[in-house]
């Protein structure tokens, strides 16, 4: 009998199959963590250079068909995370004392300094990315970028310090990032920004009295002059201003409370989830290499055969092995469904438990920024009364009605 | 000589019944507008108020040039005006708050009449015609000083509400208290587990080393040492008692957190738990083998041989050390 020389080409990628086959199903990933310490302030800050910071609600990043592709978004929770996060963030900033008075705020408002956005990308336990900008009263940027960061197991230790959020590094890095532009800042740069933030709500309570000491262009706003500190329409704003503090003070009160609430079942959830999502992306990976090995074990067995092959034994063992392979591939897929399925229990077990504390959180809200808005009109139109009164510049007839824009 | 006479008389007269007409008039709509001001500060819905006072003051200034001139004056001497309620000169005009000091503007409106028209401009008279004409004009008005005392009360009222509110949060637990309260609850049940680990092998570690002492929470001890006491020394010497263990403990722990002085690094010990920083926390990669070494060496107490399983643990997972 002949010997038959097999060409060392298809020896070769068979080989390679094979080997690519075993090691793939046996190899797994290392995941490399990072740590992002958090700067503190080692000296007391200058009154001045003390901002206000205002962290708008977070866009919960649920998309418009409400489900992603891999199904793993829920709405509710991540209206529960939109909620959860900028407050941890607050509390973040605020323990790295850099800053002023930090509220977690519904909506957008003049009565700050620097007002924080953050939309949720992902966010599953084991990855989170997170989308945040940041922009003072000037209008100048701070910040407009995408953080993610991969959370170790040790991140959910209840022998951690529970002041930090398994997600922590997300936020150290937040709070270093705007540490590290507020440094770029001179302090009249910043005596800039508290003076424009204030003449910003001026304008928009009282337009004819303070909208002419500010030029904005394109957003970005300039100080024309500024107003007597002796002007009595300056301290009733400021009256005004203070009571925007104090709704919003008390708006923090209850979004600490749903903080604290929504706290050990979100963690429970997040740690379950990474667990979980660990697993199903390890199975997933695991399924589609098989999957494709196998092919590749066949496609090889294959061309061996055209390349005149004459070992049937390897050829069977490659077409089995693919073979094999192939079927191994859809159990570890639906070994992974299995924990698919589990993630969306997860998920639906936290959104019944979130679901009505975030509705409650809303009709609080909604109540205290109803009475606040309605507050502001009569604000409104009182001061107009009087500084027409005052000054006899304006008509009272054009004192803003009820269709005017309150501020917050 | 005669026909002069008559005609003196029959002015003065005239200029009497004027006054009395004036006052007559005045007397009704300045007490209105007094009643209705001092009522209106304080009760009428703002709305109302803005109206009749956005007809009457301005009319004041615009339909009466010298009352407008007056309130003009009374009103621009006074950024202080509007808190200061004596902008009496022009309290006719400025619409005081209460209706006596409406009756002082008409008293002053009618001595402005009676003749002292040199002072009218400038000293309360000016405010009385203002109030007159303020008055007569649009039968009731609201100054500053109403409309000051209305956006006061308006602060005073959310104010309350928002007193209202925090009372509510506080007294239902909710809110920022509840983080410091949590926090504590946390605590105190940390420290009883370590007390009762420390119970259990509180021979071999002390009252800062939780984990030892806890035998099952490999994570403990680190915390321990966190909270600055984890010696194994002093441990040894306070294994006199569980009691004192566990209260040495507690006393550590309590200090450590309510302290708020945890450096970061010590942070990072205390999440990091037993396992070495060159080994992964994450153990999901491991294989069976990995697994069960990976949980002898957390589980174990001994520092010896948990050092040399995790030195098997290194071996076998390819790790350097």
């Amino acid at each position: 009998m002949p010997k038959t020389r097999i060409p060392t080409t298809v020896n070769t990628a068979f080989l390679l199959t094979v080997v690519m086959l075993l090691g793939g199903c046996a190899a797994s990933t290392t995941v490399q963590y990072e740590n992002v310490e958090m700067v503190r302030a080692e000296t007391e800050v200058a009154p001045e250079a003390l901002l206000d910071i205002g962290i708008l609600l977070f866009d919960p990043g649920v998309p418009d068909d409400a489900q992603e592709p891999d199904g793993f978004v829920f709405p509710d929770v991540r209206r529960a995370e939109a909620r959860y996060m900028p407050f941890h963030l607050k509390n973040t900033l605020q323990a790295s004392g850099h800053w002023g008075s930090i509220w977690v705020l519904p909506e957008r408002t003049d009565a700050v300094d620097l007002l924080i956005w953050g939309r949720i990308d992902q966010s599953d336990g084991l990855e989170v990315k997170v989308q945040v900008g940041a922009w003072d009263s000037t209008g100048r940027e701070w910040l407009n970028k995408s953080y993610d960061t991969k959370v170790p197991e040790k991140a959910y230790s209840t022998y951690r310090d529970m002041s930090q959020d398994p997600y922590q590094n997300i936020y150290n890095e937040i709070a270093n990032d705007l540490l590290e532009k507020r440094k770029q800042l001179s302090s009249d740069d910043l005596a800039q920004v508290r003076q424009i933030a204030e003449l910003r709500f001026a304008a928009d309570l009282v337009p004819a009295a303070f909208s002419e000491y500010l030029a904005e262009e394109k957003g970005e706003f300039e100080i024309r002059r500024l107003p007597a500190e002796d002007d009595p329409m300056l301290s009733r704003m400021r009256a005004v201003r203070e009571r925007e503090y104090m709704l919003v003070d008390t708006l923090n009160e209850y979004y600490a409370g749903l903080y604290y609430e929504l706290g050990q079942p979100y963690e429970d959830w997040r740690r379950m989830s990474r667990s979980e999502m660990i697993q199903y992306r390890e199975l997933k990976r695991s399924a589609r290499i098989r999957q494709l090995l196998g092919l590749a074990a066949i496609l090889g067995a294959v061309a061996y055969e055209a390349g005149g092959g004459g070992n049937s034994a390897i050829t069977t063992t490659a077409v089995f092995g693919g073979i094999e392979g192939i079927r191994s591939g859809f159990g570890k897929s639906a070994e992974a469904d299995l924990h698919r399925e589990s993630l969306g229990e997860l998920g639906r077990s936290f959104e019944s438990e979130a679901e009505p504390l975030l509705v409650e959180i809303e009709g609080q809200t909604r109540r205290l920024t109803g009475t606040a808005e309605e507050k502001y009109r009569e604000w409104r139109r009182l001061l107009h009364e009087i500084y027409a009164s005052e000054t006899g510049l304006i008509s009272l007839n054009d004192a803003p009605g009820d269709a005017t824009q309150v501020p917050n | 000589m005669i026909d002069k006479v008559k005609l003196v008389f029959l002015v003065g007269i005239l200029a009497l019944v004027g006054c009395k007409t004036t006052g007559s008039m005045q007397t009704p709509g300045s007490q209105s507008s007094g009643s209705s001001g001092s009522a209106g500060g304080s009760s009428m819905p703002f709305p109302q108020s803005g109206s009749q006072g956005g007809s009457s003051s301005p009319s004041g200034s615009a339909g009466m040039p010298s009352g407008g001139q007056s309130g003009q004056q009374g009103s621009s001497g006074q950024p202080t005006g509007s808190q200061n309620p004596g902008g009496q000169g022009s309290q006719g005009g400025q619409m005081p708050d209460t209706g006596a000091q409406q009756g002082q503007g008409s008293q002053g409106g009618q001595s402005g009449k009676a003749g002292e028209s040199g002072q009218a401009g400038s000293d309360g008279a000016s405010g009385s015609r203002a109030g007159q004409s303020g008055t007569g004009a649009a039968g009731g008005g609201y100054g500053v000083n109403d409309i000051e005392g209305i956006f006061n009360e308006s602060l005073g009222d959310f104010d309350g509400e928002m007193d209202r509110e925090r009372e509510v949060i506080a007294s239902s637990g909710q809110g920022s208290g509840r983080g410091a309260s949590e926090r504590e609850s946390r605590d105190v049940s940390q420290v009883k587990q370590a007390g009762s680990g420390g119970m259990g092998g509180m021979s071999s570690t002390g009252s800062g080393s939780m984990g030892g002492a806890a035998g099952g929470m490999p994570s403990g001890g680190p915390q321990g040492g966190s909270a600055g006491s984890s010696d194994a020394d002093s441990g040894a010497q306070q294994s006199g008692t569980a009691g004192e263990d566990a209260g040495a403990g507690q006393t550590e722990i309590q200090s450590g957190m309510e302290g708020g002085d945890f450096e970061s690094s010590e942070r990072d010990g205390a999440m990091v738990g037993d396992i070495p920083e060159d080994i992964p926390a994450d153990g999901s990669g491991d294989d069976q083998v990995g697994k069960q070494i990976r949980e002898a060496a957390m589980a174990e107490t001994d520092p010896d041989i948990r050092e040399a399983l995790w030195d098997e643990y290194r071996r076998h997972t390819g790790i350097k050390k």
